[in-house]
């Protein structure tokens, strides 16, 4: 790369966070990416949402597996540790770092290739163990790297650059872990920084495993007429749900709502989420009416948006295998390892 | 780690197990908070001592230790780059670690008679079926010495083995000797300095096998 590498510039009036950080403290190196790509406004969406929840950079990893997507562990929060598995193997690699230090917070980025295709099986399983994490697709419908053929998640009839239209039924994100117990789960569009930048906090402070679909379009293979994941087409066909506002500090909306339809999840740090449905009848801690919602926008081309379903009351992994509240991590050789004398105790327990 | 079917899947008998209480696990090379306010710049592929193995930090130390793992072209800083020098540099400490981790892999294991003048080469659950083999061919007055290769890269000791002896058998359990071809691409041992001794049949090694294949090849020899 022959780009000249420019000396950090801080305006004075730079704002601050509770860390005294400014929002260029959680940026990461230049994107690689095309110029207009859609993972480039979620990558500005993850710098607003970790800056405003004032996460403390050496206290976060970014996950990620290959593909553009990936890409994006390297553009944001460059203080934070960042790893980039093998394809598809990011919520194993995030599971086992989550087991050993759980006093970290994971943000893991994937793709629909990543997520749907080679990894699928992964992904299915970080959901089944709940393990605490953003997980965050940014879902284009193409493997952009590989130049352009359709992905896992590509609708019946959307077409390619050339014209051939896709007859296999896609793999919807939210549906599949909506389907198997997943925690969290949202939709968002990268072009909708607004909804999205809520959505991710909420995401983070949530305790379990919290799915984040974004519609982040491809502007190199995928933003044309014969697509269903170009900008036009989600800023058209977006059917936001549910309005999600993150609250920092629970005590903040003690006062009652004038708004009826606001539902206040509590959330396991203290914060909370104002969830406020768009139909009267949509309830977001309700698992089965939010799958209905989710395909009967499908069956219409429409695209649910918003923070689909949240369950805050479910137990992470660390709380289903009984780990210690200390990280492993910090807890001395000399306490976990239980030593000869079990190992003794265990063989004779075989005779 | 090699295994296979016969290791994996059956049940073996072992020697009772024993934890030796003062063990302490090395995590090699780490560097902590106060070894990183020393640095200047932390480079987590920078290799100072020429052993090619980097200092790492583990993820939470603080920010001057983060870094990111990528697979793409990266320099010795962990950063991004396509310049070619620094993509070799960092590639040619691979070889220094590979080379490196020879001298620190387990040794391999061996069954020894005085004057041998054959050389038994296995790995794996062949160990138990070649060593009564061995046994076997001493009843015929063959002596036979058994090496059975513990690690990969392989260690000095291996090619010593092979190189003492006149007659070289590798037994192992697939089609295309693929032990062998490895011993000589990474020793340079010619391939036919080792005769390949092969069962595939997917029933475990016997010794019946090894014992015909050797008294085999000898008597062709002596023919």
């Amino acid at each position: 790369m022959t780009s000249i590498v420019k000396p950090p510039v801080r305006h004075p009036s730079l704002r601050t966070n509770t860390l005294g950080l400014t929002l260029r403290d959680y940026e990461g190196v230049m994107s690689t990416l095309c110029a207009g790509c859609g993972h480039d406004s979620v990558t500005a969406a993850l710098v607003q949402a970790a800056w405003e929840l004032a996460l403390e950079p050496h206290r976060a990893a970014k996950m990620s597996g290959i593909g553009c997507s990936s890409k994006t562990t390297a553009y944001f929060m460059k203080q934070s540790h960042g790893f980039n598995s093998v394809h598809g193997r990011m919520p194993s690699v995030t599971t086992g770092a989550a087991a050993a230090n759980r006093g970290l917070t994971y943000i893991g980025i994937s793709g629909d290739g990543d997520s749907l295709s080679i990894g699928i099986g992964q992904l299915a399983h970080a959901i089944r163990r709940n393990v605490d994490m953003l997980y965050v697709i940014e879902n284009n419908g193409v493997y952009g790297l590989t130049k352009g053929q359709f992905s896992a998640s590509a609708d019946v009839g959307s077409t390619s650059k050339r014209g051939e239209a896709n007859e296999m039924s896609p793999i919807d994100p939210v549906l599949l872990a909506l389907s198997i117990g997943a925690t969290f789960v949202a939709r968002s569009f990268s072009g909708d920084k607004k909804q999205l930048v809520p959505i991710l906090k909420a995401g983070i402070a949530h305790k379990g495993f919290a799915l984040v679909d974004v519609i982040s379009p491809c502007v190199t293979f995928n933003d044309h007429d014969g697509s269903t994941k170009s900008y036009l087409y989600t800023r058209e066909h977006e059917v936001e749900a549910v309005h999600a506002h993150y609250v920092p500090v629970l005590s903040e909306i003690s006062l009652p709502d004038s708004d009826d339809a606001v539902r206040v999840v509590a959330m396991h740090d203290g914060s909370a989420v104002r969830l406020r449905p768009t139909a009267t009848d949509y309830d977001p801690t309700d698992r089965t009416s939010a799958e209905a919602h989710v395909r009967a926008c499908q069956d219409r081309g429409e695209i649910a948006t918003g923070l689909l379903f949240v369950d805050e009351k479910s137990r992470d992994m660390h709380e289903l295998l009984k780990t210690p509240d200390r990280p492993l991590i910090d807890i001395p050789f000399e306490q976990l390892c239980p030593g000869s004398a079990a190992l003794e105790a265990l063989m004779d327990g075989h005779r | 780690m090699a295994t296979d079917l016969d290791i994996g899947m059956n049940d073996w008998m072992v020697k009772r197990l024993t934890w030796d209480d003062s063990y302490r696990p090395d995590h090699g090379k780490v560097l902590d908070a106060a070894a990183l306010e020393k640095l200047k710049r932390f480079s987590r592929y920078h290799d100072v001592d020429g052993d090619g193995i980097a200092a790492r930090t583990l993820p939470g130390v603080g920010g001057k230790g983060a870094y990111f793992v990528r697979g793409s072209g990266h320099d010795k800083h962990a950063a991004y780059t396509e310049d070619s020098d620094a993509y070799r540099e960092l590639v040619d400490r691979l070889k220094r670690k590979f080379d490196h981790a020879a001298t620190l892999v387990p040794r391999p294991a061996y069954t020894r008679r005085p004057n041998a003048d054959v050389g038994l080469v296995t790995l794996g659950s062949c160990d138990a079926a070649v060593r009564e083999a061995a046994d076997r061919l001493a009843d015929q007055e063959i002596i036979v010495d058994v090496m059975r290769i513990r690690s990969f890269p392989f260690a000095d000791e291996v090619r010593e083995f092979i190189e003492a002896y006149d007659s070289v058998f590798v037994i192992e359990q697939n089609r295309d000797g693929q032990v062998r071809t490895l011993l000589t691409a990474e020793l340079g041992i010619p391939r036919d300095a080792m005769t390949p001794i092969l069962d595939y049949g997917g029933m475990p090694l016997t010794a019946r096998v090894v014992v015909e294949a050797v008294t085999g090849a000898l008597s062709e020899v002596t023919a």
